[in-house]
């Protein structure tokens, strides 16, 4: 029976302040993020020739108009108050544009994460119970070419091959329900690639243990074997790979969703900075980078629950 | 024999075109609109693209921008990097604290994500990318260099040459650095294979050098814009890109496992 340990309330209570300061610092580097803007930004958006009554309009509404220290606290009581600001190019507040986009993201990440298991799962199995022979192999080769191909070279030549030679896939675009498919895919090898080895090499750690040899003394089967004793140790350091990899992924999503014209926040991160959208730009990479915070901090959590010795709170 | 040196082959070849191909990058924007799309052929590798202008060569070109520009964006995060990292194992508690809290804040980014948000606030181009780059990737070198120093501190020379007086620079420099060289290159080679991919993907991002200037990931850009009527134009800087970055990758793995058994020995230079 599982009891929740004060030991786990207090890991539980320090990972949470942690998140909540890295998030902070986070903030910090997002604001800053707008002053690297090479020389004066309403000069870059407007031109030089640009209209004093525009140029004051913009700076206005840039919040550039006012000292740093005041930037700061508009900022900030702005965050608390969940007030994002307005986009430039579309003058519609970003908090609208970022609920309408987040939910695509996030199903994107969920399905590719589930496609990286149903992949990762199999292959690190197989390599661990035979290692050396053709099957182990050919998961070496698939987590080498996954982890080097990058998603705007894998994403395109899905596209060539299952939308427009076959037929099976829409191109791009998100209008049909077997349209996260190919993007959750293309977005899910690199991590597959990961996890497969990951779990593969804990796998071989684990069933060289002694207690894996008295285990099957005992008669157990290979599958209860497998699930009772093995596979549970071997979860620990491959989530542990898993909430770090999590953020490639949330960073991969810029790209793949361009490639599949995916309208999630990735693309909406492109939009702003071809526009020059910096409040828009900033605002996704709070978003993004606060969800991998978040991500990150449940991992942890996880790996905590996972764990007897620090779960039962001797 | 073959399979072993594999790599390295691959390696040697692109070395050998980025320092062969800039004398010999004449016509590579010559555009010949006869050729459109042109289909790969003896004599035009992998075929053609939009302006007619031959692919192979401009992949050649790519490798002469890409592999100078990622090698010193490595070299100059590990310069860096290593540089904090000794400074936060070596130094006291207050200032190591605020290193690592640092090296958490930049940790806590997805890296592709903070470069991109970086390129686009500085606005495109080459430069601006290989800062975005640096700015995110000196971050491991820092964790690595540091994680090292400060099991090195309590090291038996390390204390005999404190316990002589010898200068702390002198001790950073002459008894620790050595000794980080080794898992500093190897984490440096699979930076080396990052920053490519991320390079790349910047640029096709648009992000990157601008046209006519050939990069693997500008040639990408547009082969994905003309993928339905063109697809052979993936090919070329596809395989280019695959080819060096798991080149590069089996290296690493080759250099690690070289490193962890020589620094097995107990051997170790005063």
């Amino acid at each position: 029976m599982w009891t929740m340990g004060r030991r786990v309330l207090k890991a539980a209570c320090s990972r949470v302040l942690l998140a909540v300061g890295t998030v902070f610092g986070i903030s910090i580097l997002v604001f800053f993020l707008s002053h690297l803007i090479p020389g004066d930004p309403v000069d870059v958006l407007l031109g030089e020739r640009a209209m004093s009554t525009d140029r004051v309009n913009l700076e206005r509404s840039l919040g550039l108009d006012v000292p740093l220290r005041q930037q700061l606290v508009r900022y900030y009581s702005g965050l608390l108050h969940l007030d994002l600001g307005v986009s430039i190019q579309t003058r519609q507040p970003i908090r609208t544009l970022l609920a309408e986009r987040a939910p695509y993201t996030l199903a994107l990440a969920v399905t590719a994460l589930g496609f990286a298991l149903l992949l990762a799962l199999p292959l690190g199995l197989w390599g661990a119970l035979y290692p050396g022979r053709a099957g182990d192999t050919c998961g070496l080769i698939f987590a080498l070419l996954g982890g080097a191909t990058p998603s705007f070279i894998i994403g395109p030549a899905l596209i060539v091959i299952f939308s427009v030679w076959l037929g099976w896939c829409p191109i791009g675009g998100a209008d049909a329900p077997d349209s996260i498919v190919l993007p959750a895919f293309t977005l899910s090898l690199g991590l597959a690639a990961i996890l497969s080895r990951q779990l593969r090499g804990a796998l071989l750690h684990v069933l060289r243990e002694p207690y894996m040899r008295a285990a099957s003394a005992r008669g157990l089967r290979v599958a209860a074997l497998l699930r009772r004793h093995a596979l549970r140790n071997a979860a620990i350091p491959v989530l542990t790979v898993l909430g770090m990899q999590l953020g490639a992924l949330l960073g991969g999503t810029v790209i793949t969703e361009t490639v599949f014209a995916w309208p999630g926040l990735g693309t909406l991160t492109v939009e702003a900075i071809e526009h020059r959208d910096y409040p828009l730009l900033q605002a996704c990479v709070l978003l993004i980078a606060t969800s991998y915070v978040i991500v990150n901090a449940l991992t942890d959590w996880l790996l905590a629950c996972c764990d007897p010795r620090v779960r039962g709170g001797q | 024999m073959k399979r072993q040196y594999g790599s390295l082959l691959v390696l040697c070849a692109w070395l050998f075109c980025v320092l062969w191909v800039p004398r010999h990058a004449a016509g590579i924007h010559d555009v010949q609109l006869a050729r459109m799309f042109a289909l790969p052929a003896p004599g035009l590798w992998f075929g053609a693209d939009e302006l007619g202008r031959a692919i192979a060569p401009r992949v050649l070109a790519g490798a002469a921008v890409s592999v100078p520009l990622a090698a010193g964006i490595v070299a100059a995060s590990l310069l860096f990097g290593s540089f904090v990292g000794i400074l936060g194992g070596w130094s006291g508690a207050i200032s190591s604290r605020i290193i690592v809290a640092v090296m958490d804040l930049f940790q806590a980014f997805p890296g592709l994500l903070l470069a991109i948000a970086f390129a686009g606030i500085l606005g495109p181009g080459l430069g601006n990318v290989a800062l975005a780059l640096a700015l995110v990737s000196w971050v491991s070198f820092a964790r690595l260099a540091r994680a090292q120093t400060v099991g090195l501190r309590y090291r038996e020379h390390v204390l005999a040459a404190r316990a002589l007086g010898t200068p702390t620079y002198q001790i950073l420099i002459r008894h620790v650095a050595p000794l980080l060289v080794g898992p500093l290159l190897v984490e440096a080679t699979f930076s080396f294979a990052t920053t490519i991919t991320a390079e790349a993907g910047m640029s096709f991002l648009g992000l990157g050098a601008q046209p006519p200037t050939a990069t693997w990931g500008n040639m990408l850009r547009e082969a994905t814009q003309f993928m339905l009527i063109a697809p052979h134009m993936i090919v070329g800087p596809g395989l280019a890109l695959l080819s060096l970055v798991t080149a590069i990758q089996i290296f690493g793995e080759r250099l690690r496992r070289g490193w962890r058994g020589l620094s097995d020995l107990p051997i170790e230079r005063h």
